[in-house]
């Protein structure tokens, strides 16, 4: 996968609770489902993989799976690749 | 089939099609579709890239619409993975999203040349295959490598032919003629087939199939292609299944020796 870019500063809100997810910080009211965060961020839950803590999460879970502050996640797409 | 050739097994999977097509480089995804039917292909590889979370529109965002899995097996590669540690998350990821648990294991770092790291890809081949992934390893042509990958249970060899995207046909077939020779699941040539008379080449010598990618993808015809690619493996699989005559230094005449009016 690729580096991560430089990480942002977290501009101040009235939680302060951010995620890192694909290694940039995006803040969430949290704690919230996954499936939520998904679609929060404009993305069909079906269409991706994630992988919350290092552990690879089925989308039958998504809906059950609790992210927390300073969680991290990584969300993949399947892609055309050779 | 018109050749009649015999089928492919792999990891006691049978195919019919001896080509595995890649899904990279198309120009739009119903061109992809649409040489995937031509080309006779029933495996096609994937890859796993990290969502664009920017809002973007993307063509080729879902590409599971033009493929359909229930007609072709979906191979997820791990192609971006630097390391060992990297293609097993990948592949576990790919395992989650609901893909059968095949994985095409391929782990190159260096972007020149893309040749894969032997190291890490028996350390991650170990890995997936005591998860209980059926491991199709990418590798250079090496018969030591080769063996390893076998005894650690992989369910194929995919030996290169010259570096992916190249098109430089088989570079390396003495080396592949011994992964042949010595090999006890199939052999797949994959990555710089970059004609049909090169993916010919490569059934002729005994290679159990071949992956082919770019010269499809890129072609200004790419159905046509696909379609040319297609008859060249069935070509020389059938030659190969046929018995090719051995090759010699001096001729051996196909006319009587003796003169006209004798």
């Amino acid at each position: 996968m690729t580096q991560p870019p430089a990480s942002h500063p977290t501009p101040p809100t009235v939680d302060g609770s951010f995620i890192v997810a694909n290694g940039r910080r995006i803040q969430s009211q949290l704690p919230c489902a996954l499936e939520q965060f998904l679609l929060r961020q404009k993305l069909l839950p079906r269409s991706v993989v994630v992988e919350h803590n290092g552990e690879a999460v089925a989308p039958s879970e998504f809906s059950r799976r609790q992210l927390q502050a300073g969680d991290r996640l990584e969300i993949v797409k399947v892609v055309a690749g050779g | 089939m018109p050749l009649s050739n015999q089928p492919l097994v792999i990891a006691g999977r049978t195919f019919r099609s001896r080509l595995i097509l890649g899904t990279g480089k198309f120009s739009a995804p119903e061109v992809l579709r649409d040489a995937l039917a031509a080309s006779g292909a029933e495996m096609v590889t994937v890859a796993l890239r990290r969502a664009d979370l920017s809002g973007k529109k993307d063509p080729f965002a879902n590409i599971l619409e033009f493929i359909d899995p229930a007609r072709y097996l979906l191979l997820p590669n791990t192609s971006g993975a630097m390391n060992a540690e990297e293609a097993v998350r990948l592949a576990r990821l790919a395992a989650a999203a609901g893909l059968p648990k095949w994985v095409k294991l391929e782990i190159h770092p260096d972007p020149r040349y893309l040749l894969p790291d032997p190291v890490e890809t028996l350390k991650a081949a170990e890995a997936l295959v005591k998860e209980g992934f059926t491991v199709l390893p990418y590798i250079n042509a090496d018969p030591v490598l080769a063996r390893r990958l076998q005894d650690a249970g992989t369910a194929t060899v995919m030996p290169l032919g010259s570096p992916i995207g190249s098109n430089r046909g088989i570079q390396t077939r003495d080396q592949i003629r011994i992964i042949i020779e010595q090999a006890i699941v199939p052999v797949v040539v994959d990555a710089g087939l970059g004609a049909p008379s090169h993916a010919s080449e490569a059934m002729e010598m005994g290679a159990d199939a071949v992956l082919v990618n770019t010269a499809i993808a890129v072609a200004s015809d790419p159905n046509r292609m696909a379609t040319a690619f297609r008859l060249a493996v069935e070509a020389g699989r059938a030659a190969y299944e046929a018995g090719l005559a051995a090759s010699q230094e001096t001729a051996s005449p196909t006319s009587p020796l003796t003169a006209f009016l004798d």
